[in-house]
């Protein structure tokens, strides 16, 4: 959809063109699970391994790994070369879940075309079910350490997440009109897409809207079922030249555009001039004109969902719908896999998959433009995930040939 | 991942030398934020200069009329120091005096039923206490403007 003026609270970061470079050509998961003991990087571990049998490709054969180190115990290259007994010899930090699920193709792209590397594996996991009993670790103690969070929101009450988010919610209705029921739609779009995923954590608890309705509110307007899940879990995949792609054993996923946009105003959201947009108005016209598409060409799109509002919120600023209408896309059936006009979230999101933080995302969006995902959606062949940090957001589209 | 949790968290820092003028201020009854001495902007939230001109600022008492831009009311305690306090309405104010920033506070004597998006406000100073958490520091919370 055409948007005739850019906001001016933020921009698109400069990526090179990467079309028709890589592809990704293996993809794992871990086992999600509650709270399961495992240590972070025996979850990274397992998925990868998964990743590597996917791509038919051999451990020894790795040759690049990328982790976020701003999550504890990742699988980095002393981990990767204890678990293998390979070290890989170009590594990057700049990879992992949230946005760089994304702009991993990016940085794996440029070290491929400059021989870093030819075989490169992203992955993250976390622990953080396991390790929420004794809160040390999660996403709570990661933002308490922010000074002014700590200082000028926390005494308020105004903390954690699900309290942010909830009052963006509250703003978005009072702007656009959304409702309950549309936050509702979308919990329960993404748990029926779980339902039928073979490793999603809520696989088998069902949810209709009356369920919704009568759940107990965690923070107006938000009840459990807007909020992503606390779970162990991790996810992987592998990134290599479309050239050796085409020997591997699956149809070819090519990596088509990759966009990165960024808010002005950081990590404070009170700060954000729009509080009810996210940097995907930046990243996803930058990511289509790199892959020469729209928004109307999308098949499938797997969207950062740590909270219903803000899938509902980039849904809306990629241009999946008009601002103000992505709760009347969920309501009327948008985004089921079988004759949504957007099919989101198709193994069920951060919401009722398993909270890996977009990684797992990829891998189901890399098995929707195969054709064997477990709510696969007819004829999928350009696919998109838009990854989200808060101040940051970015925009991968895959497609099929 | 090293920053030392105080005994005394979630209570603020009043000494902390970026934002603890917000809270020296509260203790005295007046709402304070940073103004930047060039331009005028409020430099909200603070940062070593203003990010608007880079010019230096200073705590600039404001009026304390202003609107609830957002709020939410919460119904479980996220931190077990705000066991006692669930539910409670917590959110984003705008004030008449400081355009173009938001202040996250607590909404106090409200009926939690009638509060409203817009709802004229205004700054009261309360007591701030945490269950299991030793001491107390006054703070600026918003109440209802008649």
């Amino acid at each position: 959809m055409a948007r005739t003026a850019r906001p001016s609270w933020g921009w698109a970061e400069p990526l090179d063109d990467i079309t028709g470079q890589v592809a990704i050509v293996g993809v794992g998961e871990s086992d999600h699970t509650r709270a399961s003991g495992r240590t972070t990087t025996e979850i990274a571990a397992q998925a990868v391994e998964r990743a590597l049998r996917d791509a038919r490709i051999d451990p020894a054969d790795v040759d690049g790994l990328m982790w976020h180190p701003s999550f504890p115990d990742q699988l980095d290259a002393g981990a990767f070369a204890r678990h293998f007994g390979v070290t890989p010899k170009w590594t990057s930090t700049e990879g992992g879940g949230m946005t760089w699920a994304a702009t991993a193709a990016s940085t794996a792209a440029a070290a491929i075309r400059a021989g870093h590397a030819s075989v490169v594996v992203n992955a993250f996991a976390v622990a953080w079910a396991t390790q929420r009993r004794s809160m040390v670790g999660g996403p709570g103690q990661q933002h308490a350490q922010d000074l002014h969070k700590r200082q000028l929101e926390v005494p308020f009450g105004w903390f954690p997440q699900p309290v942010y988010y909830a009052s963006i919610a509250r703003r978005h209705m009072h702007d656009h009109g959304t409702s309950e029921d549309d936050l509702g739609s979308i919990a329960v779009a993404f748990r029926r897409h779980a339902n039928l995923h073979p490793t999603a954590v809520m696989r088998d608890r069902s949810l209709s809207i009356e369920d919704y309705r009568a759940s107990a509110p965690v923070a107006t307007p938000f009840r459990n079922e807007d909020c992503s899940l606390i779970s162990d879990g991790g996810a992987a995949f592998v990134i290599t030249s479309q050239e050796r792609a085409r020997d591997l054993p699956h149809p070819l996923v090519a990596v088509a555009g990759v966009g990165l946009g960024t808010s002005a105003t950081g990590v404070h959201l009170a700060e954000q001039p729009d509080l009810t947009s996210t940097p995907q108005v930046f990243s996803a016209p930058a990511a289509f004109g790199m892959a020469g598409i729209t928004a109307a060409d999308i098949d499938v799109i797997e969207v950062y969902d740590p909270f219903t509002i803000v899938a509902l919120m980039q849904l809306e600023d990629i241009g999946c719908c008009e601002k103000g209408e992505g709760g009347e896309l969920a309501r009327n059936g948008g985004l089921r896999y079988d004759g949504g006009r957007v099919p989101c979230n198709t193994h069920g999101g951060l919401l009722s998959h398993a909270y890996v933080l977009g990684v797992a995302h990829v891998v189901e969006l890399v098995r929707q433009l195969r054709g064997t995902a477990a709510a696969q959606v007819d004829g999928a062949r350009v696919g998109v995930y838009a990854g989200y940090t808060g101040p940051q957001a970015s925009t991968l589209v895959l497609v099929a040939p | 991942m090293t920053t030392h949790f105080s005994s005394t968290f979630p209570l603020p820092d009043p000494s902390d030398p970026l934002t603890g003028g917000f809270w020296s201020h509260a203790q005295q009854r007046v709402l304070a934020l940073p103004r930047c001495q060039a331009c005028g902007a409020w430099c909200w939230y603070p940062r070593a200069t203003c990010v608007a001109c880079s010019g230096p600022w200073r705590w600039t008492p404001v009026g304390g009329h202003g609107r609830i831009f957002t709020f939410t009311i919460v119904h479980k305690a996220f931190l077990p120091a705000f066991a006692d306090d669930i539910p409670f309405a917590t959110g984003l104010v705008v004030l008449d005096d400081a355009e173009g920033i938001r202040l996250a506070t607590r909404f106090s004597n409200i009926d939690l039923a009638a509060i409203e998006m817009d709802m004229p406000v205004t700054v009261r100073f309360e007591e701030l206490r945490f269950a299991g958490v030793d001491g107390s520091m006054l703070a600026p919370v918003f109440e209802p403007r008649p």
